[in-house]
């Protein structure tokens, strides 16, 4: 394409999109085009900062530049960064044959509000809006300090999309700032519309069900995994924040660790780990006690669960794949419903669907007990890509019951675990600090050891 | 393939006592009541123990003279090509027979107590793929593995001695060393092989760079010394529980040891199934452990290599499947004793004797 500027060109293009404008102020003689695009621009900013300095400006005394005093001028020299500066929100001055651009800039976004994804009952309610400028900005607000360094990056060939990384220098690991330079720099991609995609683009794993890197909308967070050594990426138009790298032990803990006594922190830690176990296991144990080992459950237990499955016409294993899918279904129904009918559909499914199912004969109300303990467990994992892999991992454990009883099971418990130790994200290994076993790093891990007094930082 | 550079003297006890504990824990109590016949029985352990950590001193001095070196590679580099192929034939052959042993024994645990109707083909051949995987990953990758459920394992052991204690009468093991010596010290020919896993420091050297011969042999003797802890541990609370005469008549004594546990107040009656876990995840390490040393086997005599894991997984498939049941197993004890002595004890003694006549070393 031809890079050189054609300023009638120029002008013409732009006279065509009805969404910008364009001011031809004639002095004396002299004609300055102003075009800029009223949608993404402060009108009162150019109003005050460039129509009047314009008006007083003597084009005989001084150059062009040296009639704005506040704004710095940029001198554009490519027909490219013309459009792109347009559309970043800049105002245009054409003079003759050059072409200043004046930042301008005003998007319309939401204005700072709590992450609804990760709730907390302690600490800063901000959430990151879709604004890597304000993102940027509330960050800052959290971590002041000169060390917290940002390098910029434009990804997708269409949408040019702003990228930047932020890390600590010096606490952070220089391999791992060229493993992901590197992998921003490889990204072919046309558009990039959200955190999520930018993630998954960024993976290397991309047949495991694991996340490797995480998501987070508080700043708070971001800057305590910054402090840890990790990277942060922000994506323009994004929310959500990528932490890299990522492990299994990261993605259970919460901020609300950190803000309570370390010893109610570090037992809700452990049942938060326990309910994780049991949202996966627990349907599935259930059903390989059921219909292989009767011999296991104590004979109390088996004759009371042999009468609630009396006339129960299908197999135990149909049973729970069944209230399993229903249990999907519905969350997904919930998430997806406007804010005051979900709550309606929570209570259609478990109230009304599941009592009439028991009464009807079709399930047994221990297997909705069980599977309905499952889905209630799983609510305590706060994040979202973690628990879509455990609930994908818990229907194949449901399967491996169904074929091979408790031994199935015990196989596929050691199948997701040789999956998880070989995981590595960004070198990092998945299962760290359990495997590689490294001690120091168990104060942060199943439990949460007492904070350190006179700053001690976690290494 | 993520492997590691080095493994750490923790790991390396982890590795070895992995290894070592696995069907034995399950079938030495009967064979050892059979044979000693009288409560001193876990003595022989502590002999064997001994023994086991004399032969460790052939592994060690080897892996010294040899550092990075696996069996295979030791071997032709000390006998040349022709006969450092047979031992590693031979090696190989052992490898093999004390997988496919180990499976078989698991297999028919798990048909008795968990899976009574599925055909035995589908329980092995699923073990087999899943520990296929892992050894797909890399010998670092097993070493993690090792080193993840470990702990696990010793918990579910823990647990599980503190909850016989109420059914421990001390009457059954109470006089201690009233019986003859010598027929104690004979059990060592039970015990002995009960440490069966020691030997892979020769497959596992490979993950050994340049290590002290102290270091190491500090290594083994741990292990050993913790496996026979946990071996006598266990042997003193089944005889407690069950009592001499009974080892004797039960097949699996310590499984059944386990299901004679009753804690009232409690929502599982039953704690086979604790036992059962924590001990299939012993059996899979040491059979993991086997596996991959075949493997290593197959890929270091042949070319191309690339297709040994299949095999390695189909040779031992085969041959679990050829005898007929457990009691044809146990027949050819034996047999498979014999193999390891040779295997274990007068190969890597021949390799070292060699090796000191010609005084070769890694750097000359």
């Amino acid at each position: 394409m031809d890079q050189s500027l054609n300023i009638e060109q120029i002008l013409r293009e732009k006279q065509k999109n009805h969404h910008v404008t364009i001011k031809k102020l004639e002095l004396e003689e002299h004609p300055v085009h102003v075009i800029y695009i009223p949608a993404i621009t402060d009108v009162k900013q150019i109003q005050d900062a460039i129509l009047l300095p314009l008006q007083e400006w003597n084009h005989k005394e001084s150059p062009l530049p040296h009639a704005f005093s506040a704004e710095p001028l940029l001198l554009l020299e490519k027909k490219n960064d013309v459009d792109q500066y347009l559309l970043d929100g800049f105002t245009l001055l054409i003079e003759q044959q050059t072409i200043y651009a004046i930042d301008t800039a005003q998007f319309a976004y939401r204005s700072i509000q709590e992450p609804v994804a990760e709730m907390t009952l302690r600490g800063s309610r901000d959430g990151f809006i879709e604004s890597l400028e304000q993102n940027v900005a509330l960050l800052r607000v959290h971590l002041r300090s000169t060390d917290l360094k940002f390098e910029e990056f434009t990804v997708g060939t269409r949408s040019f999309t702003n990228v930047s990384m932020a890390y600590v220098d010096r606490t952070v690991n220089e391999e791992l700032l060229k493993d992901v330079r590197a992998r921003i720099h490889a990204i072919e991609e046309d558009y990039i519309p959200d955190g999520g995609v930018m993630e998954q683009l960024l993976e290397k794993n991309n047949y495991s069900l694991f996340p490797e890197i995480q998501e987070t909308e508080r700043p708070t967070k971001v800057a305590s995994a910054l402090v840890e050594g990790r990277v942060a990426i922000f994506v323009e138009g994004s929310p959500s924040v990528l932490l890299a790298p990522t492990t299994l032990n990261s993605l259970f803990q919460q901020a609300d660790d950190y803000n309570f006594k370390w010893i109610p922190a570090s037992l809700i830690r452990l049942m938060r780990f326990m309910a994780a176990f049991f949202s996966v296991m627990l349907p599935s144990i259930y059903i390989s006690l059921i219909s292989y080992h009767h011999g296991l459950i104590p004979t109390d237990l088996a004759i009371s669960i042999a009468k609630t499955r009396e006339g129960v016409p299908i197999p135990s294993f149909m049973e729970a794949l069944i209230m399993q899918l229903t249990i999907e279904t519905l969350r997904e129904a919930g998430i997806r419903l406007p804010k005051p009918i979900g709550p309606a559909v929570s209570i259609v499914g478990a109230i009304v669907l599941g009592e009439a199912a028991v009464t009807a004969g079709i399930v047994s109300p221990l297997m909705v007990i069980v599977v309905s303990f499952a889905a209630i467990c799983s609510f305590t994992i706060a994040d979202y890509a973690l628990s879509l892999a455990l609930r994908t991992i818990s229907f194949v454990m449901l399967f491996a019951a169904a074929f091979l009883g408790i031994y199935g099971l015990i196989l596929a418990v050691f199948i997701v675990s040789i999956h998880l130790i070989h995981l590595q994200s960004f070198s990092v290994p998945y299962m760290e600090p359990f495997t590689p076993f490294y001690v120091k790093r168990w104060k942060d891990s199943l439990i949460r050891f007492k904070l350190k007094k006179g700053g001690g930082r976690i290494e | 393939m993520s492997d590691l550079k080095q493994l750490t003297m923790l790991q390396m006890v982890v590795v070895f006592i992995s290894s070592m504990i696995g069907i034995g824990i399950i079938l030495m109590p009967r064979d050892l009541a059979n044979t000693v016949n009288s409560q001193d029985l876990w003595m022989s352990i502590i002999f064997g123990a001994v023994a086991v950590s004399v032969v460790s001193c052939l592994y060690v001095a080897l892996a010294v003279r040899y550092p990075g070196l696996t069996f295979y590679e030791m071997s032709t580099r000390i006998l040349g090509k022709f006969m450092g192929f047979t031992f590693n034939f031979f090696f190989t052959v052992y490898t093999l027979i004390v997988a496919a042993y180990i499976l078989r024994v698991t297999g028919g645990i798990i048909k008795n107590y968990l899976l009574d109707t599925t055909p035995l083909s589908v329980v092995i051949g699923t073990f087999i793929l899943v520990s296929m995987y892992l050894i797909y990953n890399g010998a670092g990758d097993i070493v993690r593995f090792f080193q993840l459920y470990f702990p696990i394992m010793m918990v579910m052991f823990l647990v599980l001695c503190l909850l016989s204690i109420k059914n421990f009468d001390i009457n059954h093991v109470r006089p201690v060393l009233q019986n003859n010596i010598w027929s104690t010290i004979s059990g060592v020919k039970i015990t002995f092989f009960s440490f069966l896993g020691m030997e892979l420091l020769l497959i596992f050297a490979k993950l050994i760079k340049k290590k002290k011969a102290k270091h190491l042999l500090m290594t083994m003797w741990t292990s050993i010394g913790l496996t026979a802890l946990i071996y006598v541990v266990f042997h003193i609370i089944s005889i407690g529980v069950l009592g001499v005469e009974e080892l004797k008549e039960i097949t699996f004594p310590t499984i059944e040891m386990a299901k004679s546990i009753e804690f009232q107040g409690f929502f599982f009656e039953r704690f086979e199934l604790i036992f059962i876990f924590g001990w299939l995840t012993t059996a899979f390490t040491s059979f993991t452990a086997y596996m991959y040393a075949l493997t290593l086997g197959l890929k270091n005599m042949f070319t191309p290599s690339r297709w040994f894991l299949p095999v390695a997984g189909a040779l031992i498939f085969t041959l679990t499947l050829i005898p007929e049941g457990l009691t044809e197993v146990f027949h050819y004890s034996p047999q498979i004793q014999l193999i390891s002595v040779a295997a274990i004890v007068v190969l890597p003694g021949l390799l070292l004797i060699v090796s000191l006549i010609r005084g070769n070393t890694y750097a000359a």
